[in-house]
């Protein structure tokens, strides 16, 4: 089996390949923007010189241009190793969402001969919850589709929904990006919503547009609407702009091995800790309205080893749950 | 002094200092025990380059740890693929590595079926460049080894030719390409799933991550030799240093399963002691290397009382403090039965089987046997305010809640409860 820490995925590799395909003739601006986009900040130094005759030789200069000595259909095949990774994922109780039993067998076949990386069952995910989506569902998948088609043809939906209070809300959304939660094993759909007001490109300069999560197993209907706009949001800005909150300050005790464990379990937010003595560091964690519950429990598991300082919304709401103990 | 290079050789040493900068992200320069300054220049710098963007800097202005550090600061929820994946882009390289890589294939794709020395001669002809055959050889077959080409003998000779292009594949089947784009964020080993979207040109645009450790795949390396054991049944000799003490030890066994906490960001290996006839969970990021040992016939049977077992497991223990087989574990929780829905839904979910039972109006029983009941306190505090009794068979059970709801108490209240 081939190395996963090899030249062949090494960024340089690649941003050559990506130059070849993009033209044989080639400004040496764009070279430039090319490899700062794709390899690392200090790459454009080294990789530059190296591109023409003096170095590896891939492009001639002529007449202020670089022209690529490669065949425009240059290719790079797959490894083995990321052969046996398309494999593994064919395995996977998800792709039925994205192919339909024939072509699983037909991936399947053009691989014959390569075992699959790893197999479904060499993974146990001890505390995930049980409800998980349900991806044999033929009106999930179906509703799954739609909403990547319309992801990518930046297309807005009607949504039938029903509530977590059994509601039923029907709406126009435009999708954004599917969310998908390692620990609850679900999709849920991150749109923008339709206002009658907006134009063509209602999303972008439609009065602030707000990020409503919908979770994808409790759409009941949804249809294409042929409305469309020339480019998505920035999901980033309206998730940053709508829902940060101030960060909150924690003091954590290094008692019990508890440093450790909540640097690693509070890795995956926007966060930076310092020391303030020999055993208690300050930690500041940036998070969403959405995320708040979560993050509440999430320190409360770790008992006295976290103490909340800030802010006043979070710690207030930390203390009325202690009360409330306190109260049994 | 050398040269700084952005590029590296071995990615174990690389491992450990981006591990302590995007976990920990405090240490000063002098917290950087057992590297010469040096190092930690260099390591800084590479660190910087690598993950432009997304590293931050800080001034730390008080006594013994007055400094300048440096953190990795990512929300897994705003990113469309694993910035640490570029950390397994910068694997070192020769010219000779480069140029053969491009020509070869260019070479192959323009006149497929050739041998070494005729490839050697068309370097020359048609690129310019001049190579020793036997080093084009020993290239080819490294390709040929790693799948990019294909080997073939006739009569004499060796012919080397391009394996088919995956575009060919992907435009017959385009929610491969769309499921990719999921994959690498989401699946064990996603780095490979990046490097294929790297080989054909495409970026994610559809799909956002929640609840992932991105740090997890600084153990790629690692769990890719754990699996290939695995597979083959044979026993792993494992090199380890200790995540609390940083000691050196080593262990053997048989590998079954990998345990992932999609909450606490905790990976293990699951490893059968034939010795001790137990099983044992060791950190992933505590696994510094792994020797694939002898194959073990029980290994089916083996595996097997592992799934049995797990069932009782809360999390990665198997064993108590207690000498107890199993512990029960009783809750009792004040659950408002028409508003609260939502609480008795967390029960279901999250409790493992547990029964949920309700005993008077809004109060609610939970009760679940475990191998290791201490292993739940950290579940149970989440339900600190609704918590009308915690019993078990584990007498420090409740001791322990009980005490460390006292401290929580004082500490935010001043006073006794």
């Amino acid at each position: 089996m081939a190395e996963l820490f090899s030249e062949v995925y090494n960024c340089y590799f690649q941003v050559i390949k990506s130059l070849t395909e993009k033209k044989s003739r080639i400004s040496e601006r764009e070279v430039n923007f090319h490899i700062k986009n794709t390899c690392f900040e200090e790459s454009i130094l080294y990789l530059l010189p190296k591109l023409t005759e003096q170095g590896w030789g891939f492009y001639e200069k002529q007449d202020g241009f670089l022209h690529s000595r490669l065949s425009e259909d240059f290719y790079v095949p797959l490894t083995d190793l990321q052969k046996s990774y398309i494999k593994a994922i064919l395995l996977d109780d998800k792709i039925t969402l994205f192919l339909n039993e024939e072509e699983i067998e037909a991936i399947g076949r053009a691989f014959s001969g390569i075992e699959p990386l790893y197999l479904p069952d060499d993974f146990y995910y001890y505390d995930r919850f049980s409800d998980k989506d349900d991806y044999k569902d033929p009106d999930y998948r179906k509703h799954f589709r739609t909403i990547l088609s319309a992801i990518q043809n930046h297309e807005y939906v009607d949504i039938l929904y029903e509530s977590r209070f059994h509601r039923r809300l029907h709406h126009s959304y435009l999708p954004c990006r599917l969310e998908y939660s390692i620990k609850n094993d679900r999709f849920r759909l991150l749109a923008v919503e339709f206002h009658a007001n907006s134009d063509s490109d209602g999303a972008r300069t439609g009065c602030n547009p707000r990020v409503i999560t919908l979770n994808l197993c409790r759409i009941r209907e949804v249809k294409l609407t042929s409305r469309t706009v020339k480019q998505l949001p920035d999901i980033n800005h309206l998730l940053k702009r709508s829902c940060y909150h101030e960060p909150v300050r924690i003091l954590i005790r290094n008692r019990r091995n508890a440093l450790e464990r909540a640097m690693l379990q509070f890795a995956n937010y926007e966060k930076s800790t310092r020391k303030l003595d020999e055993d208690t560091y300050e930690c500041l964690i940036y998070y969403s309205k959405e995320n708040e519950t979560e993050l509440l429990i999430e320190i409360l598991s770790f008992g006295p080893m976290i103490k909340v300082v800030g802010n006043e919304t979070f710690l207030r709401l930390i203390k009325e749950r202690l009360k409330r103990q306190a109260a049994l | 002094m050398s040269e700084f290079k952005e590029l590296i050789k071995s990615f174990s040493k690389s491992r450990e200092y981006v591990r302590d900068f995007f976990v920990y992200g405090f240490k000063t320069r002098d917290e950087f025990g057992g590297w010469s300054s040096r190092t930690y220049d260099n390591e800084r710098r590479r660190l910087e380059s690598w993950l432009a963007g997304y590293v931050r800097q800080e001034y730390i202005g008080r006594g013994k740890t007055k400094g300048k550090n440096i953190y990795l600061s990512i929300d897994s929820n705003l990113l469309n693929t694993n910035p640490l994946y570029r950390v397994w882009k910068a694997k070192s390289f020769t010219d000779n590595d480069i140029m053969l890589h491009f020509y070869i294939l260019d070479c192959l794709r323009k006149s497929p079926d050739q041998t070494a020395d005729a490839i050697t001669d068309r370097l020359l002809e048609g690129y310019g460049r001049m190579f020793d055959s036997q080093i084009v050889r020993r290239k080819c077959n490294q390709y040929a080894t790693e799948g990019i080409l294909t080997k073939e003998k006739r009569g004499k000779e060796v012919l080397y030719r391009l394996s088919p292009p995956f575009q060919k594949l992907l435009a017959a089947h385009p929610g491969l390409k769309n499921a990719i784009k999921l994959y690498q964020l989401s699946s064990p080993l996603g780095i490979v799933g990046n490097t294929i979207m790297d080989t054909v040109s495409f970026h994610n645009d559809l799909f956002r991550i929640k609840h992932n450790f991105f740090v997890h795949t600084l153990e790629d390396e690692v769990l890719l030799s754990i699996l290939q054991a695995m597979h083959a049944h044979r026993t792993v000799f494992l090199n380890l240093k200790s995540t609390k003490s940083e000691r050196l030890l080593e262990t053997e066994g048989v590998p079954l399963k990998i345990f992932t906490s999609t909450r606490t960001g905790r990976r293990y290996l699951c490893l059968y002691l034939p010795d001790k006839k137990r099983f044992t969970n060791i950190r992933m990021d505590a696994v510094k290397s792994v020797k694939t040992e002898e194959l073990y016939p029980e290994y089916e049977a083996i595996r097997e009382q592992l799934e049995r077992n797990k069932e009782s497991a809360w999390g990665v223990s198997f064993q108590n403090d207690n000498r107890h087989h199993s512990e029960r574990v009783k809750l009792t929780l004040h659950i408002d039965e028409h508003s609260e829905q939502y609480i008795l839904n967390r029960l279901q979910r999250e409790g493992k089987g547990g029964v949920i039972r309700q005993t008077a109006p809004d109060t609610f029983t939970y009760e679940a046997e475990v191998f290791d009941a201490n292993e739940m306190l950290p579940w149970i505090r989440t339900f600190i305010g609704r918590i009308l009794s915690v019993e078990s068979t584990s007498p420090q059970l409740a001791q322990r809640f009980q005490r460390d709801f006292l401290t929580m108490y004082h500490m935010y209240f001043g006073e006794s409860c």
